[in-house]
């Protein structure tokens, strides 16, 4: 009885681990990430810094696209998430296939002209580039991604110039090839590069 | 001693000026004991009451902090560093005070001279969204240290006048309200 019990044992195991090893191959092939929205809905008319005009997303169809959200008004969050894009794209290697965008939801101050400058500040290469466009645009834009605003706070400065601030949604999101966007993280948090390299990394190769 | 106080009347002596309570207590106690003295004729009191104007005249001075004191601010920037940018656009410095004193202080203004406008900041998020506001003052509590960090407290240099670059240095000023000043020359960097 003893005999029979072990062997049945035996047996009833070899093909579910058969089973669960194909599962897992499977799984790891796929790398089936649920898509957070397809942005193909909408064609997106913009610019970039040096006033080129882009198409978003058709203009980045068969590439995968890393994108944040910023304004170039802010000098602290906005920085962190600049400077999180070009880690993903130092620690990726600076791949080709990877295209790496950073729209401005303030069009209304950050024409192609201050994104240049921008831009000119962290020394980036052609596959990174800033958008803005028509503040209609921008605003229809930030809506399909989620990405919210409000002005915070307006203060006049002592060389009586009226500046304003903005509170904003904190977003990096991964567009996949077909304009899906399939990953989003926080866009200022320090272990955003990491996370994104290791989720890309397996899907460009 | 009974004779001293009955001679010499206290309608004689100046009024206290008003307008500095302080200081006009002690000028009116020094003039009124200089008058005692010499209407007593006493030296031994003459000298008691101008050792006695010495020990006023130390406890004036020792509330009124200056620049040479600075065992009671003991306050350190470290680790200071400046985002670069372009003439005309944003920027901020970040450092850690160390304020190693057994008071605490509060900084109230910061000033550079690369921008007519630098403000003190701090961001968090707030319902779902990054916020940055002004703060009127910062309070550093003895023995600790406050830490100027992205993402948090900043000090906001507004319109720079001038490209900052990596490799450049620039010169802020930190005001606070005991009256120390801290000033220092702050690298600029991408990140610290």
């Amino acid at each position: 009885m003893v005999t029979l019990f072990r062997s049945h044992h035996r047996l009833s195991l070899i093909p579910l681990y058969l089973l669960g090893m194909i599962v897992l191959s499977l799984t790891a092939c796929m790398n089936d990430y649920k898509v957070i929205d397809d942005m193909n809905d909408a064609s997106f008319e913009l610019v970039n810094q040096d006033s080129a005009a882009v198409s978003f997303p058709s203009d980045f169809q068969g590439d995968y696209v890393v994108m944040g959200f910023i304004y170039t008004n802010c000098p602290d969050i906005c920085p962190l998430i600049t400077q999180n894009l070009i880690a993903i794209q130092k620690g990726l290697n600076y791949p080709d296939n990877v295209q790496f965008l950073g729209f401005s939801f303030d069009p209304k101050r950050d024409t192609p002209a201050i994104l240049h400058r921008y831009k000119e500040v962290f020394k980036l290469d052609k596959n990174f580039q800033f958008l803005t466009g028509e503040t209609a645009m921008v605003e229809q834009l930030m809506d399909s991604v989620r990405v919210r605003t409000q002005v915070s706070m307006q203060t006049t400065t002592e060389s009586g110039q009226e500046i304003y601030f903005l509170n904003h949604s904190d977003k990096i999101m991964v567009m996949n090839p077909k304009g899906e966007i399939i990953i989003e993280y926080g866009g200022s948090m320090p272990s955003v590069p990491s996370l994104i390299i290791q989720d890309l990394e397996p899907l460009i190769r | 001693m009974r004779q001293l106080f009955h001679t010499f009347h206290l309608n004689h002596l100046p009024a206290p000026n008003t307008t500095n309570p302080h200081l006009s207590l002690l000028t009116y106690l020094r003039t009124t004991m200089t008058r005692l003295a010499k209407r007593s004729k006493t030296p031994l009191l003459f000298i008691a009451l101008t050792l006695l104007m010495i020990g006023c005249e130390r406890t004036e001075s020792s509330s009124t902090r200056t620049a040479n004191q600075v065992s009671e601010w003991d306050m350190d920037i470290s680790e200071a560093w400046v985002r670069p940018t372009k003439a005309g656009m944003m920027s901020a410095a970040y450092f850690n005070l160390s304020n190693q004193g057994a008071t605490a202080d509060t900084l109230v203004r910061a000033r550079s001279t690369v921008s007519d406008d630098v403000q003190i900041h701090r961001s968090y998020q707030k319902d779902g969204l990054m916020v940055m506001e002004e703060q009127p003052f910062v309070d550093i509590a003895s023995n600790s240290v406050r830490n100027f960090a992205p993402g948090g407290y900043h000090i906001m240099i507004i319109n720079s006048t001038i490209d900052l670059t990596v490799g450049d240095e620039i010169p802020m000023t930190l005001f606070f309200s005991s009256g120390m000043i801290l000033e220092q020359m702050m690298p600029v960097r991408l990140q610290p």
